[in-house]
């Protein structure tokens, strides 16, 4: 939306300054075009001027220079001198028709205008009137006789003139860009929906009809790709969901059968031990068809997360809890260290998947060492208030640096995917929650737990 | 009925081998009135003829869902129902508990997890307020002996009576005999959801506790501390972690 807005007022400032910029030169080249022009005719007078300036008196009437004559010769096709009665008292390459007494009304008709297609300029001298002429066609005349106020107000005028096209033309251009913003915001909210995953249907008319109908066609593959791998996603949660469905009846039996046996008082001590093993195993497929389900649920996101505040320090203290009350070999101790700034701190997540997600790397450490080992769990506040750093380590050999590689990069068709399996779900409960998991040498891993909102 | 093990039950489920074993493991373990249904139909003749006192109900069925089922039978009685199911999403979960089902459990399931859930039903259900009422419950720590509906240290020569905080701690303690109960869950039991910085008070109330439920307060043998997780009640012996 913002952007938008940038655009269009960019648009109307760059309008507006190319206006401004041709206006600008228009003045400029009128002013130019006027000067030439004034600087014409003001030569054309000085030239008559010239010309009559090279008479001279004699005893006995007048005569022109030398120089007067190769000054005409220049400048002019003809030239005479009429007295005040309008006779020829002198000429110069005068054509013969020419040649006659002029009356006043012809002398007022040529001063304004042209004689006989000639133009004629006139100048009054000592000796009578100088009349030269130039080529015909040679130079255009007119005579402007206007009153005093309409050139004033011509003059005051042209400031408002000047405004008042400098307005219409914004008004055109605001005119257009608005029609054009209406056009662009429906384009924009179009991308917008796309960017969102939601289907769009822009209406493929006026000036963007062309990339309308583009982005129509993008968002009909967006929608098509997207809905074919939902689908695979949906088919391959649904396929698992149902294979470990239809385990549970069966397993049920055999748990169920086993568990049975092995109380059994009239059975001899060896086969009750057989049946035992037969429930523990049964057990065992029970936990991976459930880290199966919650697994391919997180990967595909068809677990919904359900979070609500809960302290950090009483969930870590009822997970270490948990597994002492549960029964914990001698062989095996677990060290809680809690930061006591930690005790303040509330985060929102969801309890019972990070409860799952502390059980199962606790349950790592202690099922891969069975000669023994120390889990230290520690808790301590990080950079942000709202911030948690949880460390699990323990001092058995630690994991295998393959299991740490195939966990990062997501490797889940390889041979050693069932052994990871409970580590790819902490990965996946703690990535779900925006929480970071890293990993500093093969003892320690930690978790750098943020407030889920 | 005189005793849980005289109280009828209805089991459902499409599977003809799960309803077999089921019948096996309750009638081992001493149950008498045991009748099954393969489907909503059966099911829904057996409870009308029947009337059982608890039911055991399998969501899918051929012919419909327990969901339904439950809620049909809930509206003519109160007989306590708990689902047997093989559906594990904790939506299914939260549905059956929702409509007020007593349990939810899921397959593949231990027969012992069945058969205790289902005694604590029946004995929630039909005997606790037959087996409470005349006699206060006694814990008996060594000497000393703690009434604990009425709140009250008897001892070798005197009466010491609990306050309602130290009351509720040590009910939560005994209701986790031998296991680690953390402070958070002390704290919540006292003084509900809000508990935060009530750390210092917890370690008041428990000393106070002890010095009326120990012999030796100071090296106490029953009310026991866990280094940095919580306390714990100690079994009929000297117990330590």
């Amino acid at each position: 939306m913002k952007n938008l807005s940038k655009i269009i007022f960019r648009y109307l400032v760059s309008a507006f300054f190319m206006i401004l910029l041709t206006l600008l030169l228009n003045v400029a080249l009128y002013v130019v075009l006027g000067f030439r022009m004034v600087q014409a005719t003001s030569r054309s007078i000085a030239h008559i001027r010239i010309a009559a300036e090279q008479f001279l008196p004699l005893e006995e009437g007048f005569a022109l220079s030398g120089e007067g004559y190769a000054y005409l010769e220049e400048h002019y096709v003809w030239a005479m001198m009429l007295d005040d009665a309008g006779k020829v008292i002198w000429d110069w390459k005068l054509p013969p028709t020419l040649n006659h007494p002029y009356t006043a009304r012809e002398i007022a008709v040529f001063s304004k205008w042209y004689l006989n297609d000639y133009p004629v300029t006139e100048r009054v001298t000592d000796y009578g009137l100088l009349v030269a002429a130039s080529e015909p066609g040679s130079v255009w005349k007119q005579n402007i006789n206007d009153a005093t106020g309409v050139i004033e107000f011509i003059a005051r005028m042209i400031p408002v003139t000047l405004s008042v096209n400098l307005g219409l033309v914004l008004l055109m251009v605001f005119f257009w860009g608005v029609r054009f913003y209406g056009s662009l915001r429906t384009l924009e909210r179009g991308i917008q929906n796309l960017s969102d995953q939601t289907p769009i249907q822009l209406p493929e008319k006026g000036m963007t009809e062309l990339l309308a109908r583009q982005l129509n066609q993008t968002s009909a593959l967006l929608i098509r790709q997207r809905e074919q791998l939902d689908q695979r996603d949906n088919a391959r949660t649904a396929w698992i969901s149902g294979v470990s469905h239809d385990i549970r009846t069966p397993l049920s039996l055999i748990m169920g059968y086993a568990s049975d046996l092995k109380e059994d008082p009239s059975l001899p001590e060896e086969q009750r031990r057989l049946a035992g093993i037969i429930k523990q195993q049964s057990l065992k497929i029970r936990q991976l068809i459930e880290d199966l389900n919650l697994t391919s649920r997180l990967e595909y996101h068809m677990q919904p997360l359900r979070p609500a505040p809960l302290k950090p320090s009483g969930l870590l203290r009822t997970v270490v809890s948990d597994f002492y009350n549960r029964g914990l070999s001698d062989l095996h101790l677990i060290d809680l260290y809690i930061d006591s700034a930690v005790e303040q701190i509330t985060l929102r997540g969801d309890r019972a998947l990070l409860t799952r997600a502390f059980s199962n790397l606790i349950g790592n450490s202690i099922r891969h060492n069975p000669a023994g080992c120390t889990v230290t769990v520690t808790a301590y506040p990080g950079r942000d208030d709202d911030e948690v750093c949880f460390q699990v380590s323990d001092d058995g050999p630690g994991i295998p640096r393959e299991v740490i590689d195939a966990l990062i990069n997501g490797l889940s068709d390889t041979a050693k995917a069932p052994h990871i399996m409970g580590l790819r779900i902490v990965w996946q409960i703690f990535g779900a929650h925006g929480w970071e998991m890293r990993f500093t040498d093969s003892n320690t891993i930690h978790i750098l737990g943020k407030d889920q909102s | 009925m005189n005793s849980i093990y005289e109280a009828k039950i209805l089991l459902v489920d499409d599977h003809r081998d799960i309803l077999e074993m089921l019948c096996n493991i309750l009638t081992r373990r001493g149950f008498l009135s045991i009748r099954t249904a393969g489907n909503c139909g059966l099911a829904r003749k057996l409870f009308a003829s029947y009337e059982p006192e608890l039911i055991v109900l399998d969501i899918m069925l051929p012919d419909g869902d327990g969901f339904s089922l439950m809620r049909d039978f809930r509206l003519v009685s109160d007989a306590p129902v708990l689902f047997l199911s093989a559906k594990d999403e904790d939506n299914d979960r939260l549905l059956g508990l929702g409509l007020g089902a007593d349990d939810y459990i899921a397959k593949p399931f231990l027969p012992d997890e069945l058969v205790l859930r289902l005694t604590a039903i029946l004995k929630r259900t039909y005997f606790s307020r037959l087996r409470r009422e005349p006699e206060d419950e006694r814990l008996h720590l060594g000497p000393r002996t703690v009434l604990l509906e009425s709140g009250t240290v008897l001892t070798r020569d005197s009466e010491i009576t609990l306050t309602a905080k130290e009351l509720a701690l040590l009910k939560k303690l005994y209701e986790n005999r031998g296991n680690i109960v953390t402070f958070d869950a002390l704290s919540d039991a006292v003084w509900g959801a809000n508990y935060y910085g009530y750390e210092n008070t917890l370690m008041v109330h428990i000393r106070r506790l002890r010095e009326k439920i120990e012999e030796h307060p100071s090296s106490p043998q029953w009310l026991l501390t866990v280094r940095g997780l919580g306390y714990k009640l100690a079994k009929g012996t000297k117990n330590t972690l």
